[in-house]
């Protein structure tokens, strides 16, 4: 391993993990107030794309495009909601499972739309920020570094701070903790349950948005991200305990390095990255079901 | 002082037919009987008709091959999702698993020169055992990393199982064939088996037709074993099942391991009718998995017509609606939909529908007049009318029933405790 491989893999580590734990703070947002993991998250990042797509096409300027698409993405995580969640009523989604194929059903419907109605092509974005202060990008050990990799770190960071502290320090975040402990009690506390869970879809949807901005640049905005992107985050929110902000951004950089680590052993040993993070996910459900930050769910009798 | 005498009630007329002493259990055991196994002789004579017709429409043979052999996964799926009660969506990749396993890499094992030469031969016809014991085993395995979770975290760990299993591909390149896969060398020899007339075609669907038959053989005995049973039980209350001496993983390691193994014999038959095998990417076995659990839930879960059902009408709705290419992208948005809807009005799927429908029009014919006429409701009036100590006089005819339930059927979700049964307490019992 020589200087190069280990810049390769904090470069590539720091910038995938940001982007993984971006999309797995979507799935913490929902998991934290409704017991439930969104399977369209994945999804809804395709579909923020090609709003944001549509939008610079139309000559919007990035930056005005990006927060309308973070307005229209959170009007897409209430539909996904009023689509898929509500239509089953009140249950218990620990034991009643049928959220998983109403999600999973309104992922398959949103990109199927998307194709049929736009296209399949991988389309990019403007990025962001061509430059930090003049500075465009530079090498280091012959590995490339631009702004948006930086961007997409601080961000992450920046977001996972702001969840963090909206679940801990505001009154709103006081009220997605009591939603998650027990429904019907909030409800008697006068919390309007419902609006909370549609806001945590709001939030997840908005969250998409600005991932999916983020990453155009790297990864391009196309159909296939939302299943490769979903599915690897999700393995990050896990690892890290779904529900814990902190654990999506652990599980994601941990998920990251790995598979960094994995491909910078030697020319071959990049097909082997699969198999060794789905051992590692198996790993961790064998050890540690809820994960590194979760609190194990306690079986009422 | 005379004490008031007992009115007797009148013999029943002999002419307004059997009232109380008809032997209702034979009679309905007839229909019973009939009603149970009609849809599998209509679904036998079907089969033959359609086979001996349209044994030459390479079209529409090949589309009804599919169709069987997604039923018999449907119905293997069905023993996990409908009776156990643990959604899996990785099953696909246990037929891309199955027609490895039996269709290229068992009869290639065969080929040794040690082997009989019986076996040699008929390797392709011995990959179909040989696929199940494959697909069970890695049933088994998957199961043994997942069984210990609750809830949706098994869920993921099947889908992850789905999404990753092509990545093997990456791993043995040679092996598997790459993203061109494997075509199938020793191909079963199906020109005359079965019914078939030279006519490898309709071979093929005669065996995806035997062995739906089979699976539903074995599914329906397996609901009525203690196995199945406890998969039963485990669906209602994982913990009350586990309280009632059901060892609740090893049923449900036998359960991943039992749907694992027919999947993979229906993956042989799809190998068999494609003469090869891919592993696709990560998404299409997630979606393939996705297609075969809706299957199962549009045509009912916990029920053994159900996937069948399901199976059949979606694969012949594809085949007729989607010949083209271009439709093949609202696959995925037709399924989404069917889920969606299914899930969110039917929860019971189709066959719960027919049922629901089946027990009104029962309760109807009750309510109206048919248990009246042949089985009138005995009146009490004249026993409850007055409070008097109570008599045990001969003159009461002791055939009087005291408590009379016609056509009384008790469910606890899908599993059937009492099925249209009457019961008559009399006087004296």
């Amino acid at each position: 391993m020589n200087s190069t491989d280990i810049v390769q893999v904090l470069v590539s580590g720091l910038t995938v993990g940001s982007v993984l734990a971006l999309v797995a703070l979507g799935y913490n947002l929902v998991f934290s107030t409704t017991r439930i993991v969104n399977f369209a998250q994945g999804s809804m990042i395709v579909i923020a794309g090609f709003i944001a797509f549509a939008m610079t096409r139309a000559g919007i300027p990035i930056w005005i495009a990006l927060v309308l698409t973070v307005i229209a993405s959170a009007v897409v995580g209430v539909l996904v909601e009023l689509v898929a969640i509500r239509p089953l009523g009140r249950f218990d989604p620990s034991t009643n499972v049928a959220w998983i194929l109403t999600t999973f059903s309104v992922g398959l419907i949103s990109i199927d739309l998307i194709r049929i109605t736009i296209d399949a092509q991988p389309h990019p974005l403007p990025p962001l920020l061509d430059s930090v202060f003049g500075w465009t990008g530079s090498r280091v050990a012959g590995v490339a570094i631009t702004p948006t990799d930086l961007l997409i770190i601080i961000s992450t960071l920046a977001l996972m701070v702001g969840i963090e502290v909206l679940q801990v320090r505001t009154m709103l975040g006081k009220a997605f903790r009591a939603v998650a402990q027990d429904r019907q009690a909030a409800s008697l506390m006068g919390i309007n349950t419902s609006a909370v869970v549609r806001m945590t879809f709001a939030l997840a949807g908005a969250v998409a948005a600005i991932g999916a901005v983020l990453l155009a640049p790297k990864l391009f905005v196309k159909l296939e991200n939302g299943l490769l992107l979903g599915i690897q985050a999700f393995i990050a929110a896990v690892l890290g305990g779904l529900g814990s902000t902190r654990g999506a951004v652990v599980g994601g950089y941990a998920i990251a390095f790995t598979s960094a680590i994995v491909k910078s052993f030697s020319q071959s040993s990049a097909r082997y990255e699969p198999m060794v993070i789905f051992a590692l996910f198996l790993g961790i459900l064998v050890i540690r079901p809820a994960g590194i930050f979760g609190t194990p769910a306690l079986e009422k009798v | 002082m005379t004490t008031p005498t007992i009115p007797v009630p009148t013999a029943p007329d002999k002419d307004a037919g059997p009232r109380f002493d008809v032997a209702p259990r034979q009679r309905r055991d007839v229909r019973g009987f009939v009603l149970r196994f009609l849809p599998v002789g209509l679904l036998i004579v079907g089969i033959l008709v359609f086979g001996s017709s349209q044994g030459t429409n390479v079209k529409w043979i090949d589309l009804a091959t599919e169709a069987l052999y997604l039923g018999a996964a449907a119905v293997g799926l069905n023993i996990l999702l409908g009776y156990t009660g643990l959604l899996s969506l990785g099953h696909a990749g246990f037929l891309i698993a199955g027609g490895y396993a039996g269709a290229v890499f068992g009869p290639g094992l065969m080929q040794a020169s040690w082997v009989p030469a019986f076996v040699q031969t008929n390797s392709a016809w011995f990959g179909v055992p040989f696929a199940f014991v494959i697909g069970a085993l890695m049933g088994t395995v998957l199961a043994l990393m997942c069984c210990h979770l609750k809830g949706f975290y098994l869920t993921v760990v099947t889908l992850a199982f789905g999404v990753f299993l092509p990545s093997l591909n990456e791993v043995a390149r040679e092996q598997l064939g790459g993203s061109a896969g494997r075509t199938v060398e020793h191909y079963a020899d199906t020109r005359n088996a079965f019914l078939a007339r030279d006519n490898s075609r309709a071979g093929l669907y005669y065996f995806a037709a035997l062995f739906l038959l089979v699976t539903i053989f074995v599914t329906w005995n397996l609901t009525r074993s203690r196995w199945g049973r406890a998969y039963m039980a485990i669906r209602e209350s994982e913990l009350a099942a586990r309280v009632s001496g059901v060892n609740t993983y090893w049923a449900k390691v036998s359960s991943f391991a039992q749907s694992a193994g027919i999947c993979s014999v229906a993956g042989w038959v799809a190998a068999e009718r494609y003469l090869s095998v891919q592993s696709g990417g990560g998404g299409d076995v997630q979606n393939q998995s996705f297609r075969l659990v809706i299957m199962v839930v549009v045509g009912g879960m916990g029920t053994i017509a159900g996937p069948i059902i399901g199976a059949f009408a979606l694969t012949f709705f594809f085949g007729l609606a989607f010949v083209q290419d271009t439709f093949r992208n609202y696959l995925g948005l037709v399924f989404g939909v069917l889920g969606l809807v299914t899930v969110a009005t039917a929860p019971e799927g189709t066959m719960g529908n027919i049922r629901k429908l089946v027990d009104q029009a029962k309760l109807r014919r009750t309510k109206r007049g048919e248990a009246t006429a042949t089985k009138p409701i005995p009146s009490v009036t004249d026993e409850m009318g007055e409070p008097r100590p109570r008599q045990h006089d001969e003159a009461l005819p002791t055939d009087l029933p005291v408590l009379e339930v016609v056509g009384l059927t008790k469910r606890f979700g899908g599993l059937t405790a009492l099925a249209d049964d009457d019961l008559t307490v009399r006087r004296g019992t």
